[in-house]
């Protein structure tokens, strides 16, 4: 079996937002839309301000409210875990947006829709890995397989995440080391 | 989120739930006082349909795509939004059947109770339905006592306009322990939330400093002071009672955090 998640390395992410930046080329998604999203982590949490972040998008839970509360059936989980969202089936009723607990689900207000990351699947078919893996400089976004990988040196929920476990969000987390500050005497 | 992206909402679960309550407080006339066909009575169940009717035309408002709301029956497996679509169809059809029975004989006690008890199903899948899980404050039962309080507040407080004098000792004997329950409720409610997590704190906050909250309360207190056992319901009393079940409603979509909001920091 496979089962796809994203890991994210806060430890060497850079908060460049090259991975937002492929997924709108990718999807040429409309102005003010974002998929994937750099979310700084807040200073009760790392010491340095804007100097470590999770870029986070949808995370592809193993059990999805979003799927479970839309009411037209517009989600659907494929066996190797990705929650595909068909923006032809959605009416707009934007009750994802109310049990997303991550704020995946974005509603486009000039398309009348929903939309969200789709974990590139059309690019997993055919060998590539997601545009905002493949776009990440530092390899810090990288996309595992669950049941093959060893993820054991990773965290699910960590501090600044919702701690959501009956949801089960498949996207794995490398936290960043803190910082040894280091001060001259003046 | 946006208020006017949220007004048809809002408008659809008060208008419908005032239309339950009336259908609930009209069985109720009926099981205990037993009341032939009257001006009155025909009168209710045209506002009951009306009210239906205007709270589901403005929901179609709130859908990006309103032309596919038919699909929303797709997933009753799981999801309370295709139940609680469902529910209130039925309810409406139950009150169509009830309006025309009320017109051409007297009102069937046993239609006028189901009518009512799948119209009180309906309300419980609208508080299933948003008992989002994104929103941390609300993410429980909390908007199913809501939506019931304001069920058995509008209810008996907008039937008084539909009933005679002497039917209002019946309708304050459940208005006034509602009104008293929804204010205490209500003013506990966020200060709860102020111990929860980061969500909830900023929900608790958002409504403790928001005048729609404060005003949606001083709206019951006003109701408690006016509504004696014994004495008739005043004429201006539901229009208060009403705009301020409003206000709650507009605080209530408007003013719970959503969990996403806070990405990045502590929760």
């Amino acid at each position: 079996m496979t089962r796809y998640a994203f890991s994210v390395n806060a430890e060497l992410c850079i908060g460049c937002s090259s991975c937002g930046m492929a997924c709108k080329n990718q999807y040429n998604l409309d102005p003010g839309m974002v998929w994937r999203k750099l979310y700084p982590l807040s200073e009760e949490i790392y010491p340095h301000k804007d100097r470590a972040f999770y870029s986070l998008a949808c995370n592809h839970c193993s059990q999805p409210a979003c799927l479970e509360g839309c009411p037209v059936g517009a989600y659907t989980q494929r066996e190797d875990g990705i929650v595909v969202h068909n923006e032809d089936v959605c009416i707009g009723c934007r009750n994802c947006l109310r049990n997303c607990p991550f704020g995946a689900p974005r509603y486009n207000e000039e398309e009348g829709h929903v939309e969200k990351c789709s974990m590139c699947w059309q690019r997993i078919d055919e060998g590539l890995l997601p545009a905002c893996v493949q776009a990440c400089p530092t390899n810090a976004l990288t996309l595992v397989d669950l049941d093959v990988d060893d993820v054991s040196s990773t965290v699910q929920y960590p501090p600044g995440f919702p701690y959501r476990p009956d949801l089960e969000p498949s996207t794995r987390f490398v936290l960043p080391v803190a910082p040894k500050i280091v001060r001259r005497d003046v | 989120m946006d208020t006017l992206l949220e007004l048809p909402l809002i408008l659809f679960t008060l208008l419908t739930q005032l239309a339950v309550g009336l259908a609930v407080f009209a069985a109720l006339r009926q099981w205990v006082t037993v009341e032939g066909p009257s001006t009155r009575t025909r009168n209710e169940w045209i506002a009951i349909l009306a009210l239906i009717g205007v709270g589901v035309i403005a929901a179609f408002f709130h859908l990006g795509k309103p032309l596919g709301a038919i699909r929303m029956l797709a997933n009753l497996g799981t999801a309370w939004l295709s139940r609680e679509i469902l529910t209130f169809a039925i309810f409406g059809a139950l009150a169509a059947i009830s309006l025309y029975m009320v017109y051409t004989k007297a009102p069937n006690g046993r239609l006028l109770k189901l009518t009512a008890l799948v119209g009180l199903l309906a309300v419980f899948t609208t508080g299933m339905a948003y008992t989002g899980k994104a929103l941390d404050a609300i993410n429980n039962l909390l908007p199913l006592v809501f939506f019931m309080l304001t069920v058995f507040t509008l209810g008996p407080a907008v039937a008084a306009y539909f009933v005679e004098e002497k039917a209002h000792a019946l309708l304050t004997s459940i208005l006034f322990p509602t009104l008293l329950a929804s204010l205490v409720v209500r003013f506990v409610v966020p200060f709860i939330w102020l111990s929860g997590n980061a969500v909830m704190n900023a929900t608790g906050q958002n409504f403790l400093a928001s005048p729609l909250h404060w005003l949606h309360l001083a709206a019951l207190l006003a109701g408690l002071f006016f509504v004696r056992s014994g004495k008739n319901i005043p004429a201006w009393l539901p229009i208060v009672l009403l705009v301020g079940e409003l206000l709650g409603r507009i605080a209530f979509f408007v003013l719970v955090v959503n969990s996403g909001a806070n990405l990045g920091g502590v929760y």
